[in-house]
């Protein structure tokens, strides 16, 4: 029995240690390694947008490929307020309407005419990513204190069939489209199996147009309930206001970005039964 | 000990749901990336550049090309893609590849129209690093983490117009090794392609 309940130890341990990693995160000003590996005395900051409040736009055109365009505008639509509607969040994105935009580019604060997040349909040209990926959310920002400048979505209709309603389901657009939200305001993958922000779906999935309690975690450890108001008023009605440092102070920022998953919590039940046990039996 | 059997088989199903996987892509294995790609290079990579256009940061890599798996390409490529950090600004794409001087690595690769870059097909799936070792050359899996959905439609409807339909032969083997790689790789090309028409 007692090689059983070291047995049980190990194990639960064992499971508790990644456990910590497994949770939401999110996305770094710089890694440890690779690509974006930290340079010479450089932290990682979170990333994060410098508002409160952040206003999108959908290409007119929408894609050819989806006779319905309100449909499709109505799913996108739905995927942003799913993260807009969770109860006390202090971080909106305004649907700001329909634009004749195609460019999904960040034009520098140098420039007068500003800058705007907007989702676009491609279903001529994908040059710069594979054909294999469904849609491409690229955000920009100042790597110094990790501001936002600009995030885009782009969707592969040219070589994907995406569809919006419950029946013969193959790329679900809100399923996608409530993930790729995730990283524009700042979350990265988590490793909960059922949550929205998790790298993994089957084809043909819609459950993760819901959000999971850790998604909702990740959102409050970026934009905290503080008491301050989205104020998407002050907003300028077309282009977005450019990154500024002035900007910072009205946003708050967030430090954690991991917690225990549900599988660690069950493994410190588990530990604590066994040595209770343990202590019980001596 | 019943109680703890089943305690212990509990924890292995928990565990068993906390697969390491992670932008949203394709899910592609071994064939299916073969399939995919327009061209497969064992390289080493020579130069990695982050440039800015319209206000985004891309990566430009040019990769000194050692053999060539599929396709037909020789002495240097170049791959690019969205998402890198220059001195004052980062695009970051999640579930792109990446890439350093010097790396080896088995490279599945796409040419999209009208461009004369490469680009890495299934994202980070696409990039396999090469590690030398006492049993040859050992493929070394990627750990940039992937939004995936595995593959329902047929490959061949991600290839270009006209070039046939998926690859297939028997059960996939274990690749570990280059030479794994290599021996597969020649084994579905030599298989003729079945068309999805």
């Amino acid at each position: 029995m007692n090689r059983v309940i070291a047995l049980l130890s190990v194990v639960a341990v064992a499971m508790l240690w990644p456990a910590l990693a497994t949770a939401y995160l999110q996305t770094m000003t710089c890694n440890p390694s690779g690509q974006y590996a930290c340079r010479s005395g450089e932290t990682p900051k979170p990333v994060r947008w410098p508002t409160r409040c952040v206003k999108y736009y959908i290409n007119e055109l929408g894609t050819e490929r989806i006779a319905d365009v309100e449909a499709t505008n109505a799913a996108i639509q739905r995927s942003f307020d799913t993260w807009n509607n969770v109860p006390g969040a202090e971080f909106q994105m305004l649907y700001a309407g329909l634009t004749n935009e195609d460019r999904t580019e960040y034009v520098s604060a140098r420039e007068a005419e500003g800058n705007a997040n907007v989702l676009v349909w491609r279903d001529e040209a994908w040059p710069y990513a594979s054909r294999t990926a469904f849609a491409v959310t690229s955000v920009t920002f100042d790597p110094s204190n990790g501001l936002i400048a600009d995030a885009d979505v782009e969707f592969n209709s040219r070589f994907h069939r995406f569809t919006t309603g419950d029946e013969d389901v193959v790329v679900d657009i809100q399923n996608t489209l409530t993930h790729e939200v995730g990283h524009f305001f700042g979350l990265d993958h988590t490793q909960i199996p059922d949550a929205t922000m998790y790298g993994s779906a089957p084809n043909g999935e819609v459950a993760k147009r819901n959000l999971h309690p850790d998604d909702i975690e990740g959102l409050f450890a970026i934009y905290p309930a503080v008491g301050i108001s989205p104020a998407c008023a002050d907003l300028p009605d077309y282009f977005e206001k450019p990154l500024s440092d002035a900007a910072d102070k009205k946003g708050c920022c967030a430090t954690v970005a991991r917690r225990p998953s549900t599988p660690s919590v069950i493994a410190i039940a588990l530990l604590g039964a066994v040595l209770v046990r343990r202590r019980r039996q001596r | 000990m019943k109680r703890a059997l089943a305690v212990l088989t509990l924890i292995g199903l928990l565990a068993a749901t906390t697969v390491v996987w992670a932008t949203t892509v394709v899910k592609l294995d071994f064939d299916q990336l073969v399939a995919a790609s327009d061209v497969i290079i064992v390289g080493h990579i020579a130069t990695v550049k982050a440039f800015e256009q319209n206000g985004r940061v891309f990566t430009r890599v040019e990769v000194r090309v050692d053999e060539t798996l599929k396709g037909a390409v020789a002495g240097k490529l170049e791959i690019v893609h969205i998402g890198g950090r220059t001195d004052d600004l980062v695009t970051r794409v999640h579930g792109m590849p990446s890439f350093e001087v010097g790396e080896h690595a088995l490279l599945f690769l796409e040419q999209p129209r009208s461009v004369k870059h490469f680009v890495v097909t299934g994202l980070a799936q696409g990039k396999i690093a090469l590690e030398k070792s006492n049993e040859g050359v050992k493929l070394v899996p990627g750990t940039e983490p992937l939004h995936t959905v595995p593959l329902k439609m047929p490959t061949g409807d991600l290839r270009p117009a006209g070039d046939g339909g998926e690859l297939r032969l028997g059960t996939p083997p274990k690749i570990e090794t280059l030479d794994d790689a290599r021996r597969r790789i020649r084994a579905l090309l030599l298989t003729p392609a079945t068309s999805n028409e």
